[in-house]
């Protein structure tokens, strides 16, 4: 049996009935990342994974209850922490470390019984639109092995993709869900900011970090996300998000945000964008030009705050406590900066900086402060917008996977990327990435929808009523 | 903007190889070019609203019942602490 062809709920009912064994579907999904190595999206299958599998099995023939998830495989970024597995951000820094703890996500999975079988290549910390900046070498497209993943989560996007895996989880600071989501045909989401724990997963930029579920269909996606939001004691900046009992609409209202509207129509991929459009016409849908003035600023907004935050959050990688310090180093100064010096990459290095330049004296004000006060305005004016229109749509990057190599040497044309993705990070508000059309070279292109704050019932409801009314 | 590229790497306990140096100072600027907009804009002041409120923390008790091994991953440690070299002779 094709296991990757069952929807998750299909496959929680298959192992449930005992119409086959969890133990099996496990079996099958090694094979398959064992089978396609070659594209670098596993980094590591844990070797407990089938002894959990045949423990669930035999819970169920004991006819104990089960989770949701019962037997079900999810792999997991490489930044997310599960207790007495390796976890490394895809960084030489890191390549020992073991979790002492699991994140509050995997213990809410496991919790439903699901089987976390493998981590799953990214760039380094998540810093990165490619999955080339990976300590483990480039992740490549499921489509085209000549071109990106995709990033930072490559790696998980490309495991659901090509059928290593049926759920993976990435995380989401810019668009690492989306992106590589949209490059590789796979439905992804970044939830409302708050929505999903933070704790147990190695934080990057701290106020605009998510993890969201990377699914072959809506409906997973939707089922996943229903099990890993909910208020953490953990985590702070947690919140209570129960979208899933949020009422849906027959009709919806789609908004087009005019201040983008020149960048798309110079896009290749328009075309497929206003078919798009004519879609959601056809199936009597409203569409208004909203505003969001300051959107196209929000580029340049993000590559202040999260590398200032960033700079802190790594702060604490110093030859100390985790796992490389380096054997040249003599003195504690030594320790920190030979220790940093050879444990980050380079888009790592870079980012520190550019964090430490925004943030020094006489820079603080002019970009950190500024950026902020411009976070706030752009958060009023989403929901200005949305007052208008249910869900903003673009489309969820400029075009198709580009080649391997084609920017990593460039850092602002690969910035350039997340030109569509930012915003929804900035302003903290669910944004879902779906596949809906093919490139001139026939990769997959994704459609993005943005939505007020705690919206994700109404995005996914959108989606799915978008795929049924005759989207490709 | 010329960027002063020893300081940052001060600032951030990092060294950029030598021969590196020269394309990461002009990827820096072109970065910096790239933002600077940011800082011509006229914009109203910052929401502090998502700072946690007072109110909302916790009891200041101790709720954590799982015991964790924080030293487990250290490179080099010793009687329950961190060892690093001698910072006072």
């Amino acid at each position: 049996m094709k296991f990757e062809e069952l929807s998750l709920q299909e496959l929680v009912e298959g192992i449930t009935s005992q119409k086959f064994l969890s133990e099996s579907v496990v079996k099958y999904f090694i094979e398959q990342c064992e089978k396609h190595s070659d594209l670098n999206a596993i980094i590591e299958v844990f070797d407990d994974a089938i002894a959990k599998a045949k423990a669930l099995d035999e819970k169920i023939a004991r006819c104990e209850k089960v989770g949701k998830l019962a037997g079900v495989p999810v792999a997991i970024k490489d930044i997310i922490a599960c207790k007495g597995k390796k976890m490394t951000c895809a960084s030489k820094f890191m390549k020992d470390y073991e979790s002492p703890y699991s994140a509050t996500i995997i213990k809410k999975l496991e919790a439903e019984d699901a089987i976390i079988f493998a981590r799953t290549n990214m760039d380094e910390f998540a810093m990165g639109s490619s999955c080339e900046n990976s300590c483990y070498g480039a992740c490549k497209n499921s489509h085209d092995q000549t071109r990106v993943s995709g990033g930072s989560s490559g790696g998980s996007a490309v495991a659901v993709a090509s059928g290593l895996c049926p759920v993976a989880i990435g995380t989401d600071t810019g668009g690492s869900v989306r992106q590589p989501s949209s490059f590789n045909g796979v439905v992804g989401i970044k939830p409302t900011y708050g929505s999903v724990s933070r704790f147990g997963i190695v934080a990057f930029a701290s106020s605009t970090d998510q993890a969201g579920p990377i699914t072959k269909t809506i409906e997973d996606n939707e089922f996943i996300l229903s099990i890993l939001a909910g208020k953490d004691a953990n985590d702070g900046t947690s919140i209570e998000n129960d979208f899933i009992s949020s009422p849906t609409k027959e009709k919806y209202t789609i908004g087009i945000c005019k201040q983008l509207t020149e960048k798309i129509k110079q896009l290749d991929t328009y075309p497929q964008f206003e078919s798009a459009i004519h879609a959601f016409e056809k199936m009597g849908y409203d569409i208004v030009e909203v505003d969001v003035p300051h959107i196209a600023d929000c580029l340049a907004c993000y590559y202040i705050l999260t590398p200032a935050e960033a700079t802190s959050n790594l702060a604490r990688f110093d030859g100390v406590k985790y796992t490389i310090r380096s054997e040249e180093a003599k003195s504690l100064e030594e320790v920190y900066v030979k220790s940093r010096s050879e444990g980050f990459g380079e888009e790592v290095k870079r980012r520190i900086m550019l964090g430490n330049f925004v943030l020094s004296s006489g820079y603080f004000d002019a970009y950190y402060k500024k950026a902020k006060k411009l976070q706030t305005l752009l958060k009023q004016e989403f929901a200005e917008a949305f007052k208008h229109c249910d869900t903003i749509i673009t489309p969820t990057t400029p075009g198709e996977a580009f080649e391997i190599g084609g920017k990593i040497k460039d850092p602002v044309a690969m910035y350039l990327e997340d030109l569509f993705t930012v915003p929804a990070s900035i302003a903290g508000i669910p944004a879902l990435s779906i596949p809906y059309a093919k490139g001139k070279t026939g990769l997959p292109l994704g459609l993005q929808l943005m939505g007020a704050q705690k919206s994700e019932k109404t995005l996914y409801d959108i989606a799915k009523k978008f795929k049924q009314g005759g989207a490709q | 903007m010329k960027v002063d590229i020893e300081y940052l790497e001060k600032l951030s306990k990092l060294k950029i190889d030598d021969e590196k140096k020269e394309k990461f100072e002009q990827d820096f600027e072109k970065i910096l070019a790239f933002v600077d907009d940011i800082t011509k804009l006229e914009l109203p002041e910052e929401d502090k609203s998502r700072a946690v409120a007072l109110s909302q923390l916790r009891e200041d008790e101790f709720t954590q019942k799982d015991k964790v091994d924080v030293l487990s991953c250290a490179p080099k440690k010793k009687d329950g602490c961190y060892l690093t070299p001698l910072v006072v002779e």
